[in-house]
Formats: structure tokens, C-alpha cells, sequence
């Protein structure tokens, strides 16, 4: 028989890095949004591809291929490599040319184009991968290998704000992982609602998907739906804000609780609780999907090892009989 | 040794070591495609066929056979295909989509359209960008023509049925995945963006109960019916308890299980083979509503209704 307590512990702990980590992705997600993060990305990654000329890169966007991929702040967060190769064969050819007229594309590229840039389009339409048939697909291809390492600088800066974030919100909410262990365990009638809420989160969709899109409430009317929430996202519920609260011992009582306490065991305290916070900060990195699944890992083996006298969880289903 | 010390030790470590691992699929979709077909069931177009199995796929496998090809009118990676194809009516349909294979050719083709994340590509598929042909019968796509209804102008509506032989999956397997599957979305002024993770569970069978009157696919007021929607409350394997609420049932104007729907009454039960597909219908409603940016949601699908029979037995 498995030692549920602990396991409960788990579960519990589990849920509030879920809950963490369901803020952390949405205030990602909205600043993200609110900053253009992606349009800067593409912004520096043609800049870079373009050799970093100003006069180009602005012609590029201002083309109407481009420009009417747009969105309303003026800058696409998404180029095809379509467009980008028509355009800039456009640019470069010239009004007097068609876009492929491969000899202007070339005098273009060796009059219009820098040095740097001129030198790596000359070699990119030199590529002799029979694959490639058109000069508007090898620019294309060079356009798609640039965009991998812009795909790649986007990665990796999400990373550092999903850290900083978690890091952020951890020291915010002193999200003390030592702590909320130590309430957990001592504590039966906040583990037994934690559980309660850590079940419920489980059964229901993964945690990027709380809400549909659309609820279908006319049912003689399968064509039309009431949108979900367009302009707004509700990341917890309010028994889960309440159940969040009573396990976040806030700095306020920590401060209480290291008052009156000196030397080595108020460093002890102190040090006991930075490890927490890093504890909390590096589990809510780890995403809610994770802990989701996590999760429902632990509800599985929970229902597999439940009480004799714990009523069956209705959504697992009765082992079979002989 | 005292074992409730053992969960402790084994699963906190593990909370940090074991990650789901996941294959994730992006479309990027026109709007103007979505409004064009968010109230239609079928897609008119031509399609270029670049292979095809040479023999329809053995029953127990789902009896279809794959034609993968490139179509101006959807504009990404796609195949095509004939459902129960080993079946005489079919057998024309068959030999005019070998006989084209490889010609280049673009072929008048008609069917139910379906995005579904089955096939994944590393690369974002982009509507309307380039589309190089298939190299294989199963190339990286997540747009099908499925089931065809009519190709080189031979109808084929009558194999939309049961597959004799063939076990598909069952209710609370495939619509308990359905109901997990999420969806990352990025509106801007001409395009969405949905990446959703790989998901099979094609054909399902699962019993039914209508929940309202249907409403006809009339391509957006566009003069034209091509089938019929209606919300459906789908029961678990036993029949007796509500899986899920309210899922749209598409039904093919002309075809077995279209008349199935026509013969029964309001909430009637009705035993049902179908395959997923995205909502799009919600997708532009929620614009509508003023949805924009990145949002991420639970992945709207819809089904497409192949197979039907009254679930009281009667036909």
C-alpha cells in the first residue's frame, strides 16, 4: 500500500507549481503580445539576413507584398518565405525588369545590394542543389535557413523571460516550496481541499487548454456559438486563488517568523527559505503542461493506491473481476 | 523498512527528470479559406495526384486508399482518399486516380475537406505558399480530401458506410483525447496560425443522441447545400451516460448516412462512424467576436459523419 500522505504532499505540490505555471505562461504570453516580441524577432532576422541595410529593410517592408501581411501595428509577426523572396526579387530587379528576369536579378543584386549581401545572394543563386530549380526557390531556401536561427533567438529568449517571470512571480508571491511542503504535511484539511482542487484540475483539459474557443449553447442553431471569453483569459479559478493563499506563507509572516531569531539559526531560516523560493522558481520553468501530466501521473497512482475506505474515483474504471 | 518513505524519495526526483514528449504541428491558414468553408462540408476543387497506393489498404487497416497531390484550391501538403475503395462502385474512382498519377494533371475532385494534426511536419505548412510534390503516398500533412465524394466526375457518395472488417476506435478512448487536445492560436488581419500537437484516432464509432433540429451547409448563404450540421450529445461506450455535450455532426448532402440523419426524429440515437476534423466555424465566430492575437485554447473539432444507422436497428 503506498504512504498516501506523502503522496498527497506531492500531488499538492504539484497543483501549486501548475497554478504558478499557469500564470507565469499567460503573463509570458501577454507581454509577448502587448510587445510585439515576434515581430521584433522577424524584424531583426531580416535586418541580419538582409546584411543589416536600413534602406533595404525598410523598402522590403513597405512592399505590398509584404505590407499587407501587416497587422494593425504595422509589422507582420509572420513572413513566408513566398513573399519575402518575390518582394525582394522585385526590389532588386527593379521597375523596368520582371520580378524573374534572372540577368536583372543578377545586375540588380551586383548594383542595387552591399557588398556583404551581394556576396551571399550571389552564392545562394550560384547553389547548384538540382533540387532547387528557380532563383525564387533558392531565395526562398536561404530565407527558411535564416528563419530556423531566428525560430531558434525566439526559443531562447522566451527561455530567460519564462525564468524571469518565474522568478518574478516566485519572490512575489514568496512561493516557498519548504514551506508549502511543510503546511502540506502537518496540515490535513488544506491537503484534503488541495487534493480536492488537484483532482478536479486533472479530470478537465491540459492547462494550455482551459477554455474552448466557442460554446455551442443553441441547439437549434449548430452554426452559431458564443465566443469564450475573446479579450480575456481567466487562468484560475477562485477556489484555486483561495487554496494558493492559504499555502503562500506571504513575506509578511515569514518576517514574523524569523523575528526574534539571530545568528546561525536566522541564517538557517533565511538560507532554508532562498532554497525554497529556487526550488519553486526552477519547478514553475519547467512549464504547466509538465505538471499537468505530472499531475495526473500522481492521481493515477493515488486512485491505484487509495484507502480501503476511500470511495473509488468515478473516473477510474473498476478493475475487472475473475 | 518503513514504505511510505518510498513514494517520497522516488517521485520528487521525478517531478523534475520525466517530461512529456510531443510532436507539434503548425498551419497557417488564409481567413478568407476559413470564412469560405467554416459553413460548408465538402470542398469543390481539382487535384494533382503525385502518388497513390497502388491497392486500396486491407480492411482491418480501414479499407482506404491514399492518393497524396497538390490542389490550387487548398494551396498546402495533402492527400486524398476513397474510403472503402476495394468496393466495386468505387473501382472507376480507383483506376482514374492511378491512371493520373504522376501526369500532372489537375483532376476535377470533390469531398469532405478535413485539417487534422495527424501527420506532422517540422516545418510550419503555409497556405498558398509553394506546395512541391508529394514523394510519397503519406507525405507531412495535416490537410486531407476525406472521404472523396466524386473524382474525374465519377460520384462516389455511396462509399460512405461502414468498414466491414475494420475495428475503429471506440468513444471514450478517442473522445476522451479529442476533449484534451489544445491548440495555439495566432490571429492577425489575413492569416491564423494553430499549432496543436499529433493526434490520430480517425475513425470513431459512438452512439449519439441529437440534441437539436439540423441546419443546412449552405456555403455561407452562397445559393448551394452540401450537407447538414447539427449538435449531438455523444454517449460513452455503454450508451448510457453523456461523454460529451453539443458536438457539430456533419453530414454529406447525398450520402448514406445524410439521409440516416433526414429519417430520424428529434433526439433520436443514432450509432455513428465519423472522423475528426477543425472547427472552423469556430474559429470564425470567435474572430468575429473580437478574438485576436495569441490565444490558446482547447482545439475545436467537429466530425464528419461517414457511417450512420438508427441505434433502435432501424435503418
Amino acid at each position: 500500500m503506498f504512504g498516501l500522505p506523502i503522496l498527497e504532499v506531492a500531488i499538492g505540490l504539484g497543483f501549486v507549481y501548475l497554478l504558478l505555471a499557469l500564470i507565469c505562461t499567460t503573463l509570458n504570453e501577454t507581454i509577448a503580445g502587448l510587445t510585439g516580441r515576434r515581430a521584433d524577432f522577424l524584424e531583426k532576422g531580416i535586418s541580419s539576413l538582409l546584411g543589416d541595410d536600413p534602406d533595404l529593410k525598410k523598402k522590403l517592408f513597405d512592399h505590398p507584398l509584404i505590407g499587407s501581411l501587416a497587422q494593425k501595428n504595422g509589422r507582420p509577426s509572420y513572413l513566408p518565405a513566398s513573399p519575402f523572396a518575390l518582394a525582394l526579387m522585385d526590389i532588386v530587379t527593379g521597375e523596368r525588369s520582371a520580378t524573374n528576369d534572372a540577368a536583372a536579378l543578377r545586375d540588380g543584386i551586383k548594383t542595387v545590394l552591399k557588398p556583404a549581401l551581394r556576396t551571399s545572394l550571389l552564392a545562394v543563386l550560384a547553389d547548384s542543389n538540382t533540387k532547387l530549380k528557380t532563383d525564387q526557390e533558392k531565395i526562398e531556401a536561404w530565407y527558411d535557413e535564416g528563419m530556423d536561427r531566428v525560430s531558434g533567438w525566439y526559443k531562447r529568449h522566451t527561455h530567460l523571460w519564462i525564468w524571469i517571470l518565474a522568478a518574478v512571480i516566485t519572490i512575489g508571491l514568496d512561493a516557498d516550496s519548504v514551506h508549502i511542503f511543510k503546511t502540506l504535511w502537518t496540515n490535513q484539511a488544506i491537503r484534503t481541499a488541495v487534493v480536492e482542487s488537484a483532482k478536479r484540475r486533472s479530470q478537465g483539459e491540459r492547462p494550455e487548454a482551459l477554455m474552448p474557443l466557442v460554446v455551442r449553447n443553441n441547439q437549434n442553431g449548430p452554426k452559431t456559438g458564443t465566443a469564450v471569453a475573446p479579450h480575456n483569459n481567466d487562468v484560475l479559478t477562485r477556489e484555486e486563488t483561495s487554496e494558493l493563499s492559504d499555502l503562500l506563507i506571504g513575506w509578511k509572516d515569514a518576517a514574523k517568523e524569523w523575528k526574534g531569531k539571530a545568528g546561525g539559526e536566522l541564517f538557517g531560516l533565511i538560507l532554508l527559505h532562498v532554497l525554497g523560493l529556487l526550488f519553486t522558481a526552477a519547478a514553475v520553468t519547467l512549464g504547466a503542461p509538465f505538471w499537468f501530466d505530472m499531475l495526473n501521473r500522481f492521481m493515477n497512482i493515488r486512485s491505484a493506491g487509495r484507502a480501503p475506505d476511500e470511495p473509488r474515483d468515478k473516473s477510474s474504471p473498476a478493475p475487472a473481476t475473475a | 523498512m518503513n514504505s511510505r518513505r518510498i513514494p517520497y524519495f522516488l517521485i520528487l526526483p521525478a517531478l523534475l527528470f520525466i517530461a512529456p514528449i510531443a510532436n507539434a504541428q503548425t498551419i497557417v491558414l488564409q481567413r478568407t479559406f476559413i470564412e469560405q468553408y467554416k459553413n460548408r462540408a465538402t470542398i469543390d476543387g481539382t487535384f494533382i495526384v503525385d502518388k497513390a497506393h497502388p491497392h486500396p489498404n486491407s480492411p482491418a487497416s480501414d479499407g482506404d486508399l491514399h492518393a497524396a497531390g497538390r490542389s490550387i484550391d487548398v494551396g498546402l501538403p495533402m492527400v486524398a482518399e476513397v474510403m472503402n475503395a476495394a468496393g466495386t462502385s468505387q473501382a472507376d474512382v480507383v483506376r482514374a486516380i492511378h491512371a493520373n498519377q504522376g501526369k500532372e494533371t489537375a483532376v476535377p475532385i470533390s469531398g469532405a475537406w478535413r485539417i487534422w494534426f495527424e501527420h506532422p511536419s517540422k516545418q510550419p505548412q503555409i497556405q498558398f505558399d509553394d506546395v512541391p510534390p508529394a514523394g510519397n503516398t503519406n507525405p507531412d500533412h495535416c490537410f486531407e480530401i476525406h472521404p472523396i465524394t466524386a473524382y474525374a466526375g465519377k460520384p462516389i457518395l455511396q462509399s460512405l458506410h461502414e468498414i466491414n472488417g475494420f475495428t475503429p476506435k471506440d468513444a471514450e478512448s478517442a473522445f476522451g483525447r479529442y476533449e484534451k487536445l489544445s491548440a495555439s492560436l495566432e490571429i492577425d488581419d489575413q492569416t491564423v496560425t494553430i499549432t496543436s500537437k499529433q493526434v490520430g484516432f480517425n475513425y470513431v464509432k459512438f452512439v449519439a443522441q441529437l440534441a437539436g433540429k439540423p441546419d443546412s451547409l449552405d456555403n455561407n448563404n452562397g445559393g448551394t447545400t452540401d450537407g447538414q450540421v447539427v449538435l449531438a450529445n455523444v454517449m460513452d461506450n455503454a450508451g448510457d451516460a453523456v461523454l460529451v455535450n453539443n458536438v457539430r455532426l456533419v453530414f454529406i448532402a447525398g450520402t448514406g448516412p445524410a439521409q440516416a440523419l433526414t429519417n430520424s426524429p428529434d433526439g433520436a440515437t443514432l450509432e455513428l462512424l465519423a472522423l475528426p476534423r477543425l472547427d472552423l466555424n469556430a474559429i470564425s465566430t470567435f474572430i468575429d467576436a473580437g478574438g485576436s492575437g495569441s490565444v490558446v485554447r482547447k482545439l475545436p473539432y467537429e466530425m464528419i459523419v461517414v457511417g450512420a444507422k438508427n441505434a433502435d436497428n432501424t435503418p
